[in-house]
């Protein structure tokens, strides 16, 4: 298989329409029964292996609120395939949930030549809504979508973070708003001018997680990373109690502090340099971002990030996201831009 | 400023690791060796209000290891901002060949009684441990490239002992005086090339994975790591990539990754070319606090009569936190400046 890298700008303005599209005009709402969760498919390839070799498990659910597979695979998407090395005979448990915790469950046993069966586990109990934690804390790790589709809070209009952003929407009064004489900050773009994401450049702030590329977080004791599929960069961010540099060199993703604020994780960056964008907009070196972040279900990870600029914004200005979890993947892809230049070349009409 | 730097850097790296030893030595004269020596400690401002900072500044002279208490060791010269919550003494205490020398340094908070002074640790400190009982690999490491803190480091000067099959003698890297290398184009390292440049790298190790992250070309691998409750297998046709598909295993305290998967653009250190069958197993062991333990084994069929090995000792860095950021702003310059006149 040949991974064909494409350009991030031709996603964003893709996505970029879909996310304006209006909502369809709502009729009244009829009372609708929701379907129960079923299993379509489940098989292994090949059923039966002699030992150290790899099978694959394939299955397909329909309308599941959670899918999982014991032993250890846990929580899958409702369709797709993963490749496992049983030791000895091991018999995988499907189970979908539906609504009003309707289950249901399906088994397939994968004959070790030679072994005797792996005494079954206990189905585990499932609960999709909880959080995982560590350390008494909720544990954020885990691979989550892109969150194309937000709006800045206090008011619809957002102001598209990625590609060719232009200001925010008349009358989103929380969006970010120029101080008088710092009309410059504005971006205007030139019809060859192809945008910030076109470069391959690593990219601030929240639009980091608007780009239509996974990101990753990893959690222990002492540190949160925060790893991003596009451009791939990683973002290590301490959370032993420290203090910023007296003086940071500016960085194109700043210097991140992290501290607890009961469940919620708040990220502290400063340290930037001048050459990322805002939601259409340039900043100074005295960009400051504060980043919260919540995981109140297991499903997905909740954002809010407050920008201030007292060089160039009359206020600071606070941007949510929602971002689902991926259960089916374990981690981000590889991203290399194997020459910067070549992408702005392909954007030029 | 950084990629003049690391232009610099590397250019100058490969030179010196391939200088052939000084001819014809003379006599072995008896050297002494020079005494370690704290030339400096001393801070911002020793007198603070609570919650203000101060920035600890030092420098020393031929230390095998030097440590702040409190701060744990650090490098033979630098700085490091602090915001005692109460009067402070710090310790700088370095080692030499003639012994330790000492000299504090003590910090008052207004309002606050003094801190009871920490002696600094004298024996190694001991593996780090998770929860679990494993060790945990969390920490940034020196590149094996250069000497950090004038500490040896096993394997620093092995050869590298690949040996091509027959057949295969174009995959052995042979350089026009216009290539300017593997290193001039930013572009990433493959393994286990990503530890012979002249910079850090940073394990985090999370519950059910590792990542490794390397400052230079600012790279990450995510490692899933098989457990009771976590499935690691390769892909059945993983996509071919540059620094490959690792998945990781615990052999009693040695973590174990095993790679396949990677792309045929990478090179191998020694100078080798390899296909896309290149498999590396790589083995970390934390031998203690300080010490990483680094084997790889690298095996091409199409490439090598047989499996070969590489060894390392990679020191850690307690002096820092986190790697730096690195950012090749474009590929392409970097090249020309190479070019021979």
């Amino acid at each position: 298989m040949i991974r064909v890298m494409i350009p991030v700008a031709v996603i964003v303005a893709s996505v970029g329409l879909l996310a304006q599209a209006p909502p369809a005009a709502a009729p009244a709402k009829p009372v609708r029964i929701q379907p129960p969760a079923r299993i379509n498919e489940f098989r292994a390839q090949p059923a039966s292996v002699q030992a150290g070799q790899q099978v694959m498990l394939v299955w397909a659910t329909e309308n599941p609120s959670s899918t999982t597979i014991s032993p250890q695979i846990g929580r899958v998407t409702p369709r797709g395939s993963q490749a496992v090395t049983p030791a000895a005979t091991t018999t995988y448990v499907l189970t979908v949930t539906g609504p009003n915790n309707q289950t249901e469950t399906r088994e397939v046993t994968v004959n070790v030549a030679g072994t005797a069966p792996i005494a079954r586990a206990a189905a585990a109990p499932v609960n999709p809504t909880e959080t995982p934690r560590l350390n008494g804390k909720p544990d954020l790790s885990g691979v989550y979508n892109f969150g194309g589709g937000g709006a800045p809070a206090g008011g619809r209009g957002a102001a598209p973070a990625a590609g060719r952003g232009g200001p925010a929407a008349p009358g989103a009064p929380a969006g970010p708003e120029l101080k008088p004489g710092k009309e410059s900050f504005r971006v205007v773009r030139g019809p060859n001018d192809a945008g910030a994401l076109s470069d391959c450049m690593p990219v601030a702030g929240p639009a980091a997680y608007t780009v239509p590329y996974q990101f990753q977080i990893i959690q222990n004791a002492n540190f949160v990373l925060i790893l991003h599929e596009y451009p791939g960069v990683f973002r290590i961010v301490p959370t032993n109690g420290g203090t910023h540099p007296v003086d940071p060199d500016p960085t194109w993703l700043g210097d991140s502090i992290g501290r607890w604020d009961g469940d919620t994780f708040v990220v502290d960056t400063v340290g930037f340099n001048t050459r990322t964008e805002l939601s259409g907009y340039k900043h100074s070196e005295a960009l400051h971002i504060v980043e919260r972040f919540s995981r109140p279900t297991f499903d997905a990870l909740q954002y809010e990030a407050t920008l201030e600029d007292p060089e160039v914004f009359v206020r600071p200005w606070t941007i949510t996201r929602s971002f689902p979890l991926r259960p089916d993947l374990k981690k981000i892809d590889e991203f290399v831009c194997e020459n910067n230049k070549d992408y702005k070349e392909l954007f030029v009409k | 400023m950084k990629p003049l730097l690391l232009a610099a850097a590397l250019w100058a790296v490969p030179v010196c690791a391939q200088a052939p030893p000084a001819a014809a030595k003379p006599k072995p004269v008896a050297r002494v060796q020079p005494p370690a020596r704290i030339m400096d400690f001393k801070a911002s401002s020793t007198n603070l209000q609570p919650g203000q900072s101060t920035t600890l500044v030092w420098s020393t002279e031929n230390p095998t290891t030097t440590v702040i208490s409190g701060l744990g060791e650090v490098t033979a010269i630098g700085n490091r901002s602090v915001t005692p919550k109460a009067t402070t003494t710090y310790t700088l205490t370095v080692r030499g060949p003639n012994g330790e020398e000492s000299r504090s340094l003590t910090i008052n908070v207004a309002g606050t009684t003094a801190i009871a002074a920490v002696t600094a640790t004298e024996a190694p400190k001991a593996t780090p441990r998770t929860a679990e009982g494993k060790p945990d690999f969390t920490g940034i490491y020196n590149s094996s490239s250069f000497v950090f803190a004038g500490r040896q480091v096993r394997g620093q000067n092995s050869p590298f002992t690949g040996k091509l099959k027959p057949g295969a003698e174009s995959f052995k890297v042979a350089r026009g005086p216009n290539d300017a290398g593997q290193y001039s184009t930013c572009m990433p390292t493959g393994l286990p090339g990503a530890y012979f440049v002249p910079y850090q790298w940073q394990i985090v190790q999370g519950k059910d994975s590792v990542v490794i992250m390397y400052e230079y070309p600012h790279l990450f691998r995510v490692i899933p790591i098989a457990g009771p409750n976590n499935v690691a297998e390769h892909p059945v046709d993983p996509d071919p990539s540059w620094m490959g598909n690792s998945i990781g295993r615990w052999d009693g305290d040695t973590l174990v990754v095993d790679v396949v998967g990677f792309n045929d653009k990478t090179e191998l250190p020694g100078g080798f070319r390899h296909t896309e069958a290149l498999h590396v197993v790589e083995r970390f062991t934390r031998t203690d606090f300080e010490n990483l333990d680094y084997v790889a084994t690298i095996e091409d069929p199409n490439v090598f009569a047989e499996p070969w090995k590489i060894e390392r000792g990679f020191p850690l860095r307690a002096d820092l936190q986190t790697l730096s950021e690195f950012v090749c702003e474009n590929n392409r310059d970097y090249t020309p400046f190479f070019e021979k006149k």
